[in-house]
């Protein structure tokens, strides 16, 4: 810790040249090692920082607009009981983006990335168990992962009815604008699978929908 | 901003008033700026302690708490239309909702509001899925002697979703929170919702129903496997403000059902099925609603 002063001006105090010179030396010096040990405690609020400065928190309540899946939809002969979604007459297999526009976390000051990505997925298991399906059979999922700069960062099995979830990401990243990628991957049909129904309409097997995020960054 | 970028004095310079009159002037008041003493200089003894990033935090218990599920809540399958949604309740008639107290809290245009719940949940899928005026069921090539059967569509869901009171502390006036319907929308003479208008909502199956070892795209005529049991329920919404503030009294989580994947003109929405809702119910224990809000910046 470093002395500010070195002959406190008191009243009634006798001034001498001394005086004078060791005060300005002992301020002038103090200056140049002027650190965080003189910085006053509890004295950093909201007001006090520059906007961004430590955190900053990116969010939709919809994502994208709508929050449904926006690719892989297929609206071709779809029974009125059912959603314009992913048939396997449109779905070409592997991890499908919900949509063809990234989300883009402006900004990132480089540090730790949470996101939580939150929705409902629907799935078509009814034919999970199928007569040449190996054993163990096994129930229809929604594969789900997010990737940042093209990184995987979370990856989760997913739904396998029609119900909501939740994938929370998290790791550290460079400084710099991030690119975020919610997707999404479900199985091929097995050899069992009735694919359209007796009247000719293609059977739905997966759509997400309500989707919404938040992600926090940290730099600090 | 501005940085000093004199070199550091190493052993064996020399150094005289002059260089040292140098190196003390390179930093003078006029360089104590905010890069150097600002952004870069703040550690933890510096922030204040309360209210910095999380500015309200708050959880409780909500339904009935019974996690041996020897009694529970029993909410029925919504027949007639429209239907209110059925908060979440202790099975006694009390609303387990979510009170922020007389002066409520005040979510800003800096902040995001965050909630999160939980409901434990068992559906009992009545027997109506297939009826044929329910939308639970496609048709399928089936063995003889079908030569069709009905299969099971995997869409009929429960959905639970938030609603809050904005208007006073008496907590009397729930609406379903922004960006989430009260599917009383009507949608070719059903009720429901777009699926882009449920920002806040969370939904669980309905049913379970596995068609028993379809062969070659043919379907077996009996044995469909399934059966639900006590699952558990997870829902989220992250809400910012637009513009200007809201207070907000209460929150709380209600149920509709059983709802159905429906299309129409293009578009997808979530409905009511009436029909299959006929004898079906839904029992729910106990579950956390839990809310942050918390600066964006």
């Amino acid at each position: 810790m470093k002395h500010w002063t070195q002959r406190e001006a008191t009243t009634g105090g006798t001034i001498s040249p001394g005086a004078v010179n060791d005060e300005l030396r002992a301020q002038q010096s103090s200056i140049t090692t002027l650190d965080r040990d003189q910085l006053p405690g509890n004295y950093v609020s909201s007001d006090r920082l520059k906007d961004y400065a430590l955190t900053r928190v990116y969010s939709a309540e919809e994502t994208h607009t709508g929050g449904e899946q926006t690719t892989v939809v297929d609206t071709t002969d779809i029974p009125t009981n059912a959603w314009n979604s992913a048939t396997f007459d449109v779905y070409p297999g592997g991890w499908q983006n919900i949509d063809d526009d990234a989300i883009t976390l402006a900004g990132f000051k480089g540090g730790h990335l949470q996101i939580e990505w939150a929705g409902n997925a629907y799935i078509m298991g009814e034919f999970a168990y199928g007569k040449n399906t190996p054993s163990p059979k096994s129930p229809r999922y929604v594969n789900l992962r997010i990737t940042a700069n093209g990184l995987t960062i979370a990856e989760k099995r997913g739904p396998c009815y029609h119900e909501a979830f939740r994938v929370i990401g998290s790791t550290l990243i460079p400084q710099g604008d991030v690119s975020i990628r919610l997707q999404w991957r479900i199985v091929e049909a097995s050899e069992d699978d009735p694919l359209t129904t007796t009247g000719g309409d293609r059977v739905p097997q997966a759509h997400l929908y309500s989707m919404r995020y938040l992600a926090i960054g940290r730099w600090r | 901003m501005s940085r000093i970028t004199d070199s550091p004095v190493k052993d064996g310079d020399s150094l005289d008033a002059a260089s040292l009159n140098t190196r003390f002037a390179s930093y003078t008041q006029t360089d104590l700026n905010q890069f150097n003493h600002r952004d870069a200089a703040h550690d933890l003894p510096q922030f204040v302690n309360t209210g910095f990033m999380l500015t309200h935090a708050q959880s409780q218990e909500i339904g009935l708490n019974n996690w041996k599920h020897s009694s529970s809540v029993a909410l029925n399958g919504m027949t007639t239309m429209p239907a209110d949604a059925s908060p979440v309740n202790n099975g006694s008639g009390t609303v387990t909702d979510m009170s922020f107290g007389a002066l409520g809290i005040n979510i800003t245009e800096d902040e995001v509001f965050r909630a999160y719940w939980n409901l434990s949940v068992f559906a009992n899928p009545g027997t109506k899925w297939d009826d044929a005026s329910s939308l639970g069921y496609y048709v399928f090539p089936a063995t003889a002697p079908g030569p069709t059967k009905k299969a099971w569509t995997w869409g009929a869901v429960w959905v639970t979703y938030l609603e809050w009171d904005v208007t006073s502390n008496s907590r009397a006036n729930y609406v379903a929170v922004p960006g989430q319907s009260d599917f009383k929308t009507v949608i070719a003479g059903k009720y429901g919702a777009a699926l882009g208008d449920m920002q806040a909502s969370a939904v669980v199956p309905a049913d379970l129903r596995f068609s028993n070892r379809p062969d070659a795209g043919v379907l077996g005529l009996s044995g469909d496997q399934g059966g639900q049991k006590w699952r558990g329920l997870s829902g989220a919404w992250f809400y910012t403000r637009p513009s200007g503030n809201v207070t907000c009294y209460g929150l709380r989580v209600v149920i509709k059902g059983i709802m159905h994947p429906f299309s129409n003109a293009g578009n997808n929405y979530l409905v009511h099925d009436t029909v299959y809702s006929d004898g079906a119910s839904l029992a729910y224990n106990g579950g956390n609603l839990a809310v942050l809000k918390q600066r964006v910046k």
